[in-house]
């Protein structure tokens, strides 16, 4: 991943990226043998352009009445109280990119093609979250848990928590000019194939699923906690 | 095995190109469109939204079935046209203003379609003006509205309001669906009916139809 610096916050890009053979294994399965050579096709244009990017910042927790990242008053009492003491937080945004958001759209006309195009800016999107992740561990010597709270996923922190998310990490405006994400009026994140937390340190293991009342939800990571 | 049974086995096989070839043998011998539109493509649509309800086939499979289905369809249209074979109904169905999500929607569609419903597919970030615009040139009688946020299901029940200052909700039967919509959210915004998953969806929407 190249990781450039852009005022307090880093950017970090992935290019020509190939798919492993795991990763293409598992989208043809997506597909029967009459229909085979129609997504390997779809998955040699999408490595043709992919351009999947992170916005991440890392920050001092500022915790006194209210708590504050880079500035900014976390108004959400869940939030606040995850990061409250922690020495710093990562925010971040993690997109598939615009190029393969862009392309995708090329395929709204067919059903299953569409949904092809959209489980291929899953993997890009996940390619890109790996190293993020990978990076923000080796580069800060995380040895415990990197936990992370994030806008949309628990009632407690529903979608609209996108502003105070974007907020920190320099705004609307300025996100949609590095790395082409934005939210729109429902808060609802462009190109949809995109992801946005705060990760935090944390000595136990925590994930948003112990929280949330979805029991049979196939992305389950962790028992709920009742 | 007839050969109308091959269809809805090739069909649920996702096999196209056997759906085709099989669709045009089944003409040539002459049997009706409609009888291979029932007893084949249709058939097969079902068995395969059983399937999915039941968890015994996913998303794709569906969709590749759906496919199969389509192509098989678009080769009999001349062949229902002439046979004076009409849809069980319209059905106007969208992605509500806001959500840009539609592949829930299009499973929906295909679901539908797969049981002889006409939709009419608005696509995504409908609004009221679009949905009653398209109810009144198709005279469809069954609304279907997706939503994936909580932000957007909230437009559902404006979509509901609009229907009614247009004097058409009476006249249509609005169904409401989407991962964060529950029961509980349909009753509150008058909605007809809730169905959590898209072989439901095509069911109850059936219902309406026929009662």
């Amino acid at each position: 991943m190249k990781i450039t610096k852009t005022g307090d916050f880093y950017v970090g890009e992935l290019t020509d990226i190939k798919l492993s053979e795991a990763e293409i294994k598992r989208l043809l399965k997506l597909s029967n043998e009459d229909t085979e050579e129609e997504i390997l096709d779809m998955i040699a244009e999408a490595e043709k352009i992919a351009y999947p990017k992170a916005l991440f910042g890392v920050f001092q927790v500022e915790s006194s009445k209210t708590v504050k990242v880079h500035g900014v008053e976390i108004d959400s009492p869940f939030v606040a109280e995850k990061l409250k003491g922690k020495h710093r937080c990562f925010p971040y945004i993690i997109t598939c990119g615009t190029e393969l958001n862009d392309w995708s759209t090329g395929y709204s006309d067919d059903p299953l093609a569409e949904y092809w195009a959209d489980q291929i800016k899953i993997v890009y999107l996940d390619k890109m979250f790996k190293e993020y992740y990978t990076y923000v561990k080796l580069e800060y010597q995380i040895e415990k848990y990197l936990a992370a709270v994030n806008p949309g996923s628990l009632a407690a922190w529903p979608i609209t928590g996108e502003e105070l998310q974007f907020n920190i990490l320099g705004g609307n405006d300025f996100i949609k000019k590095t790395i082409g994400v934005y939210y729109a009026e429902s808060f609802l994140m462009i190109p949809s194939k995109s992801m946005s937390g705060i990760q935090f340190l944390s000595e136990e293991h925590y994930e948003n699923c112990m929280y949330c009342p979805l029991d049979d939800c196939p992305n389950r990571r962790a028992k709920r906690i009742q | 095995m007839s050969i109308t049974a091959q269809i809805n086995e090739m069909l649920q096989k996702g096999k196209a190109k056997d759906v085709k070839a099989l669709v045009n043998q089944a003409l040539e011998e002459g049997i009706t469109a409609k009888e291979i539109l029932n007893d084949g493509l249709i058939s097969g649509m079902v068995e395969i939204g059983d399937k999915f309800k039941e968890n015994k086939v996913y998303v794709p499979e569906v969709l590749i079935a759906a496919r199969a289905m389509n192509q098989g369809v678009a080769i009999l249209k001349p062949y229902l046209t002439k046979e004076g074979v009409e849809p069980v109904g319209k059905a106007v169905i969208c992605t509500v203003k806001g959500d840009l999500h539609d592949i829930g929607k299009n499973l929906v569609k295909m679901m539908m379609e797969g049981v002889g419903i006409e939709c009419i597919d608005l696509g995504v970030d409908a609004d009221g003006d679009k949905i009653v615009a398209a109810v009144k040139e198709s005279g469809a009688k069954v609304v279907c509205l997706s939503a994936l946020l909580t932000t957007t299901m909230v437009n559902q029940g404006e979509i509901i309001e609009a229907l009614k200052a247009a004097g058409l909700r009476d006249k249509v039967k609005v169904m409401v669906g989407g991962a964060p919509v529950t029961q509980k959210f349909a009753d509150e915004i008058g909605a007809d009916a809730y169905t959590s998953d898209a072989a439901s969806a095509a069911e109850v929407a059936l219902s309406f139809f026929k009662n």
